[in-house]
């Protein structure tokens, strides 16, 4: 799951220039979001 | 130390040695531009225009408030931003930018000195130092009495957990795109 959010982070940059800060937020809230499911 | 030195010097020379062709490749540029076919903006000769102090001091304090991870992270927002959003700045300043914040002692974000001087001066370059710092020590502050409590929190150590691996893949985005216009389009 790490290796996969990261390129799909990275995928999201290149591809569709998403803005860095919302970026880095939704990495925190899918954090949350597989710490809360496991 | 002494790679940074001899890597600098090569680039120098070779730099110099294709500023010639360089300038009949500037010449194509600009006809392509006239004909509609030019390169796009970000490698284009930024047009300068006046950059106001508030905006400048406004951008810093949010990228104070909002980084997380490293100073390498502070890239991304630099690019996203400076160079593809307002054009403040040409990729090829952000790389010089990011090349004195390495090389000159202290942390990464003496980047944003080097923006901040090159976008509106002495005082540009005083405000983005202090834009950027202002705000960790602000929020050190502020939550230095819930840091324990935050340690303890299983969530909370998900959610960092989230963070790093988006900072990840950003700076993974970051190196690319950099890494093409340092290697390639020069």
């Amino acid at each position: 799951m790490t290796v996969g959010l990261a390129l799909a982070a990275t995928v999201l940059v290149c591809r569709l220039r998403i803005n860095s800060a919302w970026l880095v937020l939704g990495g925190g809230l899918i954090g949350l979001a597989a710490h809360l499911m496991r | 130390m002494l790679l940074l030195l001899v890597a600098g010097v090569v680039v120098m020379l070779r730099t110099r040695a294709g500023r010639k062709g360089a300038q009949a490749k500037v010449m194509a540029v600009a006809s392509g531009a006239m004909l509609g076919t030019g390169a796009p903006a970000t490698t284009a000769a930024a047009a300068q225009a006046p950059v106001s102090l508030w905006a400048l001091t406004g951008f810093f304090l949010k990228v104070g408030s909002v980084l997380y991870g490293s100073g390498y992270v502070l890239l991304a927002f630099l690019r996203s931003d400076l160079v593809q959003r307002w054009g403040w700045l040409t990729d090829q300043q952000l790389m010089d930018a990011i090349a004195v914040g390495q090389f000159t002692p202290g942390p990464v974000f003496t980047t944003a000195t080097f923006i901040g001087y090159v976008v509106a001066g002495v005082p540009g370059a005083l405000l983005a130092t202090l834009g950027i710092f202002l705000p960790s020590f602000v929020f050190v502050a502020a939550s230095s009495p819930l840091i324990s409590r935050i340690r303890r929190s299983a969530r909370a150590g998900g959610f960092l957990d989230g963070v790093n691996v988006a900072s990840l893949g950003l700076m993974a985005a970051v190196t690319w795109q950099l890494g093409r216009a340092a290697l390639v389009i020069c």
